[in-house]
């Protein structure tokens, strides 16, 4: 069987590219580490690829903002990445990725490409490296979350991670969407405020994906999560075989070879 | 041989001048100030009481040859956010100046001869917009403080606290100068 | 000598000295102090005779040359020269204190698996068939005293490059932070020029983090040790591990390979930080030595020279650290000789003198040496990953380092006198035992349950003792999915680890093998006070002791030392840190753990060359790296479950000198915990023993605060209480006092959790060492304690223990 190509994108200052390719691998992708001005400059062309992965890490050092850069630089010389995402197939956004969709306008909507929703800083001021909760919506038709259970854990890390929209209207569309992928909860799988919420997102909001469901983006870090020995409690616990982050790639990989 | 200026040279210096521009962007006052918040909280510790508001926004200074319409793309598609911020071209517009007006505002510079990181970053991203490179971009943080304050301790709290004199260069406007 | 060529014309030298090689002893002290170069009047007039037999006045850089490379920072001249060291009455001789001590127990040890010890910019050690690892502690005091941020920034990116320029380049997979300072929550006056040690903290913490996790390395493992001592020198160490194929341990430069300079500018900040750094601090001291960091830069310098090397583009290659080009290009032509070409470097701005270019620090700076037929393929990869480069010459066979800008002749000096002609000067160390302890029993009027009750919280919010998750949680500390035993672990995430455990599957990509690694560190200032020889035992034992309990490999471990000093000058100040390195010896013998890389830093002291100086507690770290065989065997701290059996392993003495309890009882005096080394490392290997056979569910070693502290912390971070009977501790005869069994600091000791059908297996595998079951877990979340009298003495909630401890620095740091 033919394995699916994944185009891992890097620039200056990407710097979880590794382990995501790694993630990809263990379930029968082919991952490549492409830097963006080899795109650029015609050496490599998007196309050729199945699933497209912008990875975590601090673009251009997160100066300006978290992304914003690397967002611009998007928008101005990757315009094949939003006909990349309307061809349906998967894109994932994570950590530094999502706030780059998300300023380049590819999320929470690519239709228009304007911005409607943004990243502030985390409420405590502080970077915050930490496992969270997370409740999948079960509505979602994100490709990636499929048939996964309704509350999973995964970490976050990252000080510009307070999802904020543009006005009220667009917090209703998102919901009424399903657009709302992935939210912070307590133990007991509801809404609460920090450290459950490690940055004071609105409404909780943790994760994004377009309404066909092929673009995903969210600040925790699935590629953090592959086995059980990335899980902290593994020491103390016995049920769970591998991690939840895997079941995502894997999702994205078996959509290609559906 | 004098060293007074002829009208001639001043105008020269003022046309010169219009190719700096100062490129103020606030966070929306709407919003959660996460670095005011936790700048307001430390203040007593340095001993001062009366302040009840502190906003932190960003400041950059772009010397080169560029159009106003330049510098405005600048500000509004690279420096502000469309949802968190707002942003001031030299000064305009000016509406975009918070209603209230702050009892103090402190500007943060990096001294001269001390290398702006950020500075570097944003001359390259203007670039890659398509638009001429600024000769020099250097970047300042903007303190304003809501409440009381006098210039004593609006010293000692931006050496303390907003930076240091060792690589810093503080700008202090105190009432009414302090927009 | 005769050979050397005089320097083209005469004009081009600027600044001249033309006094130089006519210049009295006083003159050349005067120069030394208007330059900054912190070299001794006998070590100018060697470098006055080098250039009188060569018949000419030296240039400015070529002064500069030589007060960089014999700088203290650089040379090590104090711990590498000879030593005259008397002890109660007798006097031994060092000719080299470093490879008399440390650097002799390595070669003693002859592990085959260190690959490079004391020779290259960090100890390489092997890790599996085809990786080994680089690692290197470094310390950033002065920097960080004046500019906390930016002096941690470039500590953490210094030490990435000395690790990116070990062998042919290593990964960095791990970046370890130790901070020694005053506590935050000082009250009194400052002296001049010194910041509050809670800016400090805040500041070098927001350092670490921002060019950490901008760089993709997680921040994983560290200490922190407040002290008032270090409130006018703070000491700041940065470490990084990384991870490199074998075949690229080895770098070699050959006559003809071209100098490329790759990575940042060159820019008029940080002249003289190697002079800086090797003298002591001052309210004037000068913000040259101030920079600011650029960790993008080094993240595309990375990217871009591990490609480079896997593709063999370049022969050798070594970071500018201090001294800039002239130590990098200096060093790495040692062997041969280097032509360099100065107009060719990339300059941050135009008004910088050749000179300061040659001995400029800027940061993020690479040298490699490439042959020419590799340039073109370099270049390829930098030019994609947006790294600026410039070739500055090449390495030649004169065995001179020759130094042009433009047509001006800058440098023309023999490597043999720059590297080899420092002259000695032997220095006097004395060391004076404090009086023995009087063996006093702790001041504590009675044992009573609430004299007990506020000991326990006094030593749990100890600022020694308490969370570190405010700092923790700041940095990345799992970014490339290797963090697989965390720094905080337990139900809640938030249990004291006693050190990670790292599977480097990212930097591998050996997904299949489940081998990774765990890194510790040993420190304790407060023995040092008392004796610095305990110290380093004591030091060794914990970073040992912390490796053991998360289930690494004690008998692959390797040692790092990082000296921090004050003013060798002062034969006490030296005789401390000469017990220090003697008990260093010991412990890599008696462990049979070899040192694999060191740093010292001296002249720690406020008020340099002033009759009221004031220096900093002679302070040690040890760091320790070793092989976790197999990641799915690690262990963390945390009780697992109830109706397990609770047994501590090690021996009990009354050992109070310098210890938290002695602290908060008012003991003043005493000896420091002494480690008995054979009975340590057995005790290690029976851990080692049990753990891999799976029959421990919970380990946490004894250290500060002792087995009250300990215990409370598996307790709480587990949410598994636990009854134990102090009665059936393995003790001292003379141990009768509950407060003197649960404080003390004996070292060498461990609480293991065991699940009642491992017990048997268990107590088969820990034989020949002293062990007690001394009580059990149970559901209830309490701490009980049973006493001398066999009835319960204590009873507290777990909650209200893990509150006292995880409230402090939190507070102290947010005022919440």
């Amino acid at each position: 069987m033919k394995k699916p190509k994944v185009l891992i994108l890097r620039t200056a200052g990407t710097n979880c590219e590794r382990e995501t390719a790694s993630a990809f691998e263990m379930v029968g992708g082919e991952p490549r580490l492409v830097h963006i001005r080899q795109l650029r400059a015609g050496h490599n062309r998007i196309t050729d690829f199945d699933i497209f992965v912008i990875p975590g890490g601090f673009s251009y050092g997160d100066d300006v903002a978290a992304g914003r850069i690397l967002a611009n630089e998007i928008r101005r010389h990757l315009p094949e990445l939003k006909t990349f995402i309307r061809s349906g197939r998967p894109v994932l956004g994570v950590c530094n990725g999502f706030q780059a969709l998300v300023k380049a306008g590819l999320l929470p909507n690519g239709r228009t490409g304007e911005q409607i929703a943004s990243f502030a800083a985390n409420d405590s001021n502080r970077f915050e490296a930490r496992w969270t909760r997370l409740r999948l919506n079960i509505q979602s038709h994100c490709l990636f979350l499929k048939d996964l259970p309704e509350m999973i854990e995964l970490p976050v890390a990252h000080g510009e991670g307070k999802f904020v929209v543009k006005s009220p209207k667009v917090l209703e569309d998102l919901k009424r969407s399903n657009a709302i992928a992935l939210q912070y909860v307590n133990e007991e799988g509801n809404l609460a405020g920090y450290p459950y919420n490690p940055n004071g997102s609105i409404f909780n909001i943790a994760g994004i994906c377009n309404s066909e469901g092929n673009c995903l983006g969210l600040m925790p870090h699935p590629e953090r999560f592959v086995t059980r020995y990335h899980h902290p409690n593994w020491t103390r616990q016995t049920f769970c075989k591998e991690g939840i982050g895997l079941e995502m790639v894997r999702n994205a990989v078996k959509h290609v070879l559906s | 041989m004098t060293l007074l200026l002829a009208p001639a040279a001043l105008n020269r210096i003022r046309v010169q001048e219009s190719n700096s521009w100062r490129v103020e962007v606030l966070c929306k006052p709407n919003l959660l100030d996460a670095r005011g918040a936790a700048l307001r909280a430390q203040l007593p510790w340095l001993g001062v009481q009366g302040v009840t508001d502190v906003r932190v926004d960003q400041l950059y200074r772009l010397s080169g040859r560029l159009t106003q319409h330049q510098a405005v793309s600048i500000a509004q598609q690279l420096l502000a956010d469309p949802i968190t911020q707002e942003y001031r071209v030299n000064g305009h517009p000016s509406n975009a100046v918070p209603s209230q007006t702050p009892c103090c505002r402190i500007e943060a510079w990096l001294k001269t001869g001390v290398t702006d990181r950020v500075g570097e970053s944003v001359r390259r991203a203007i670039l890659d917009m398509g638009l001429p490179i600024p000769e020099e971009v250097r970047c300042a943080t903007v303190y304003r403080f809501f409440g009381r304050f006098v210039q004593a301790q609006a010293e000692r709290v931006a050496a303390k606290m907003l930076g240091n004199p060792l690589i810093h260069r503080f700008e202090i406007s105190l009432g009414r100068n302090a927009p | 000598m005769s050979a050397l060529a005089a320097p083209e014309a005469a004009a081009t030298r600027d600044p001249k000295h033309p006094d130089f090689l006519s210049a009295t002893a006083r003159q050349l002290a005067e120069m030394n102090r208007s330059h900054g170069w912190s070299l001794n009047v006998r070590e100018l007039q060697a470098i006055q005779s080098y250039f009188k037999s060569a018949n000419r006045e030296p240039t400015r850089a070529e002064l500069e040359t030589f007060a960089q490379t014999w700088s203290e920072h650089c040379k090590h001249k104090t711990l590498t020269g000879p030593i005259r060291y008397t002890e109660g009455g007798k006097t031994r001789r060092f000719s080299n204190l470093l490879r008399e001590t440390i650097m002799e127990a390595t070669l003693r040890l002859k592990k085959p698996w260190c690959l490079s010890v004391f020779q290259d910019n960090a100890g390489i050690v092997r890790f599996d068939a085809d990786w080994a690892l680089a690692f290197k502690v470094e310390t950033h005091n002065h920097p960080c005293a004046l500019e906390p941020y930016g002096g941690s920034a470039t500590g953490v990116g210094g030490v990435v490059r000395d690790v990116l320029g070990a062998g042919l380049g290593a990964r960095p997979i791990l970046n370890t932070d130790v901070f020694c300072l005053a506590s935050p929550q000082h009250a009194q006056e400052l002296p001049d020029g010194v910041l509050h040690p809670k800016r400090t903290l805040a500041e070098v913490v927001s350092g670490v983090r921002d060019y950490g996790n901008r760089m993709g390395i997680p921040t994983a493992s560290g200490a922190i040790w407040f002290d008032d001592g270090f409130l006018r020198n703070p000491l700041v160490f940065c470490g990084t591990v990384g991870i490199l194929p074998i075949q690229a341990v080895r770098k070699e430069v050959k006559p003809g390979d071209l100098i490329v300079a790759a990575g940042g500018r060159t820019g008029r900040d940080g002249i003289h930080g190697a002079t800086f750094s090797s003298t002591g601090l001052e309210p004037s001291s000068p913000t040259g030595a101030v920079q600011i960091a650029d960790p993008i830069v080094e993240k595309r310098l990375l990217d871009a020279l591990l490609t480079a090397r896997d593709q063999k583009l370049y022969r050798s290659i070594t970071d500018c650290g201090a001294g800039g080009f002239s130590s990098a290009i200096g060093e790495l032509g040692e062997a041969c000789g280097a032509r360099v070409r100065l107009e060719a470097a990339c300059l941050k701005a135009s008004d910088i003198l050749p000179w300061e270019i040659w001995l400029s620090e800027s940061q993020e700076r690479m040298v490699l040496a490439v042959p020419p037929k590799h340039l073109s393929a370099l270049e390829k990869i930098f030019a994609v990953e947006g790294v600026e480069h410039r070739v500055l010459g090449e390495f030649t066979q004169t065995g001179r380092l020759q130094v042009f800008f433009g047509k001006e002749a800058l440098v023309d000096i023999e490597m043999e006198m720059l590297h080899h002609g420092l002259p000695k000067d032997e220095k006097a160390a004395t060391w004076t035992a404090p009086k023995p302890s009087n063996g006093r029993k702790p001041r504590v009027a009675d044992d009573s349950g609430k004299m007990i009750r506020e000991a326990f919280h006094a030593l749990l919010s100890h600022l020694n003792v308490c969370s570190r998750a405010w700092v923790i949680r700041q940095y990345d500390h799992e970014v490339q999915g290797g963090a697989v035993i965390k720094p905080l672990q337990g139900a809640q995430h938030d249990g004291p680890g006693d050190a990670c455990v790292l599977w480097p599957h990212a930097a591998t990509g050996k997904m299949q093998s489940f081998r990774g690694l765990a890194v510790a560190q040993g420190i304790n200032p407060s023995y040092g006070r008392l004796d610095p020889y305990a110290m380093a035992l004591a030091c060794a034992d914990e970073a040992l002791r912390n490796l053991a309990c998360v289930g690494a490999d004690i008998s692959q471990a390797a040692f790092l030392d990082n000296f921090c000093w004050g003013n060798p000058d002062d034969p006490e100040v030296l005789g401390g840190l000469v017990r220090a390195a003697i008990g260093c010896r010991d412990a890599a013998l008696g462990f049979e753990v070899p040192f694999i890389s060191g740093k010292d830093s001296l002249y720690n002291e406020y008020g340099h060359g002033q009759s009221r100086a004031v220096s900093i507690p002679g302070t040690l770290l040890i760091s320790a790296i070793a092989p976790v065989t197999d990641i799915r065997k690690a262990m963390t701290m945390d009780f697992k479950s109830p109706g397990n059996a609770i047994y501590l392993v090690g021996k009990t003495s009354r050992e109070f000198g310098g210890t938290l309890y002695a602290e908060w009882a008012g003991i003043q005096d005493g000896c420091p915990p002494l480690v008995d080394i054979p009975l340590s490392r057995r005790t290690l290997l029976a851990l080692n023993h049990a753990t891999f056979q799976g029959l421990i569910a919970s380990c946490h070693d004894l250290s500060d605060g002792g087995l009250g502290v300990a215990l409370a912390e598996m307790a709480f971070s587990g949410e598994i209480g636990a009854a134990v009977d102090l009665d059936e501790v393995s003790r001292a005869r003379d141990m009768e006092e509950e407060s003197a069994i649960l404080f003390s600091e004996s070292p060498s000791r461990f609480l293991v959790e065991v699940l009642p059908e491992k017990e048997k297996a268990f107590l088969r595998a820990v034989k020949n060492v002293p062990i007690a079951r001394i009580g059990a877990t149970i559901a209830n979340p309490i701490l009980r304690l049973s006493g001398m009298s066999g009835s319960v003495f204590f009873e507290e909630p777990l909650s209200r223990l893990k509150d006292s401890w995880t409230r402090p620095l939190a507070a102290a740091m947010d005022g919440k």
